[in-house]
């Protein structure tokens, strides 16, 4: 919708707006993605329970979605201008280039995870690709590379050339998709009762299974911290949060004609962030209860072992298709730095940049932690925005200050940002706990928000102000 | 409009066969090699035939009478 950079710098006006049917299978298929075969063994590797990976996603799914129903939409239909946009009026060309920068180093990084998915893919089909174990970081060797490079630069050049032509065969994709994932879950609850001699006639009896023998819930996998329902529930809430807490998503809600529209989430979070990612994580505890000693996380032989050729099909097209448009939107993101530089050039390097990261199984393997990581760095401009909207008119403060101000970087959304990334990712490392990562973002959207206004307010005594 | 219909019960007949064939091999009726093939046909005939509709624009009713 945003894509064809259309009202990229005026509100949608009525005649463009769209019905609530729009939403739903937008998200549906945009978070059933390659990435969710990584997630979803990630919390098996960290012992978690049954009753905490199902609770704590239903929990955190709801969650998610109540963000984007009262956070991120009702600003969205209101002002019904692009993040970009509505930033640059708050914080000032100057500081919205730099986020812009952070926001396209994230990208390249999760596209890399994405290439690295579908490379896993090429190494099941081609022997003599070393594939790459959990605490990998760097390249397992010349083929792992040639492999990665294969698929980095076909959807790098794709992306800068017929970004379009990928969009429609994503959407054509989609349902397919979606039942594949759920075909995941089914085979590998039917290879877990044949492996386990039990007899399921009820709830109660598949239950059993799944607390015994899938999420066991006994000790995490060496080097990994135990997971409890909190570390589900965080995850699952704040996992997007750089769209709904973050509200890059006021770009795609400023289309719809009711806030309430933003409901149509749940289709995103239930299937792709509930479904996909249980069924991942059955296939990735079959393959445990197999070999313990297996404990690599490879989607490529995950689906090949479940479904065999559909699988592998799955497993390129759901990383092609999400890396496309994130090697787009990085593409963007830089481009608005560089203006002068074509939109194909700087899309093909993006390309080739996270193509590089993908060389490095460490952001896939690590994926849960980058992000946690990736939301609290977006966050606090989502905390910014929401500030400016809505609390700075109640306390008797300008709103879009730099705008008003004549200013290229305001200080307070500037001190904002920069302190609460400090903060909490220094508590972080303080604690000495990788995994507080997930916890740190609540409070630092509090923090984020307490900084804005007070700097703001210092700030807004001295200035003069254009109405 | 006849063609357009015919491809999408195509298109659902390919859905219902993807997830069919899981089912069916969870209720124990079919063995794996069998539900990878049923699997795999689905999902060829998913891509070739889904293409010609959907995305597609439905040809004007009152353009088309004439």
């Amino acid at each position: 919708m945003s894509a064809n950079g259309e009202f990229e710098r005026e509100p949608v006006p009525e005649s463009a707006l769209l019905g609530f049917k729009s939403f739903p299978g937008m998200y549906a298929g945009e978070h059933c993605a390659g990435t969710e075969l990584m997630i979803g063994p990630m919390f098996v590797t960290h012992g978690v329970s049954a009753a905490d990976l199902v609770l704590g996603l239903l929990v955190g799914n709801a969650l998610a979605v109540a963000s984007w129903m009262l956070l991120c939409a009702p600003i969205a239909v209101r002002a019904r201008l692009t993040l970009y946009y509505q930033l640059e009026k708050i914080c000032g060309r100057r500081l919205v280039t730099l986020y812009n920068l952070a926001n396209g180093v994230m990208f390249c990084f999760l596209a890399g995870a994405m290439i690295t998915v579908s490379a896993t893919a090429i190494g099941v089909m081609v022997p003599g690709i070393t594939m790459p174990t959990l605490d990998d970081v760097y390249p397992t060797g010349p083929a792992w590379i040639i492999a990665v490079l294969a698929v980095g630069v076909l959807i790098s050049f794709v992306a800068a050339y017929g970004y379009s032509a990928v969009s429609k065969f994503a959407n054509i994709a989609a349902p397919w998709m979606v039942l594949v994932f759920l075909a995941f879950g089914l085979i590998g609850l039917r290879e877990f009762l044949v492996a386990t001699g039990a007899d399921i006639h009820s709830l109660s009896d598949l239950w059993q299974l799944c607390e015994t023998s899938i999420w066991k819930g006994g000790a995490p996998l060496e080097g990994k911290p135990k997971f409890n329902f909190w570390h589900v529930m965080f995850f699952a809430w704040f996992c997007n949060m750089a769209m709904h807490i973050g509200m890059a998503d006021l770009s795609v809600f400023r289309f719809a004609r009711r806030s309430w529209y933003a409901v149509a989430t749940s289709a995103g979070m239930y299937v792709g962030h509930f479904m996909a990612w249980i069924a991942a994580s059955i296939l990735y505890a079959l393959q445990l209860h197999r070999d313990p000693a297996d404990t690599a996380v490879v989607p490529g032989t995950l689906a090949w072992t479940a479904c065999g050729y559909t699988g592998l099909i799955c497993v390129i097209i759901a990383g092609w298709t999400t890396a496309n448009p994130t090697i787009y939107r990085a593409g963007l993101a830089f481009q608005a730095i560089m203006p002068t530089v074509s939109r194909y050039k700087v899309t093909i390097a993006t390309g080739l940049l996270a193509t590089v990261a993908g060389m490095f199984p460490w952001f896939a393997m690590q994926l849960l932690g980058f992000v946690a990581l990736y939301g609290l760095v977006l966050m606090p401009m989502g905390a910014v925005i929401f500030s400016d909207f809505w609390l700075m008119p109640k306390l008797g403060m300008v709103q879009e200050f730099a705008r008003r101000a004549g200013r290229d970087f305001n200080i307070a959304a500037g001190a904002a940002w920069i302190l609460t990334i400090l903060v909490c990712v220094g508590v972080v490392k303080w604690s000495g706990r990788d995994d507080y990562i997930f916890f740190a973002s609540l409070p630092g959207w509090f923090l984020a928000t307490a900084i804005y206004l007070s700097v703001s307010k210092w700030q807004q005594r001295s200035a003069s102000l254009a109405k | 409009m006849a063609m357009r219909s015919i491809f999408q019960a195509a298109s659902w007949l390919a859905l219902t066969a993807l997830v069919g064939a899981p089912l069916a091999f969870l209720a124990g009726r079919i063995e794996s090699p069998a539900m990878k093939t049923w699997m795999l046909v689905a999902t060829v005939a998913w891509f070739v035939v889904t293409p010609l509709w959907m995305g597609r624009e439905q040809p004007d009713e009152s353009a088309a009478a004439v």
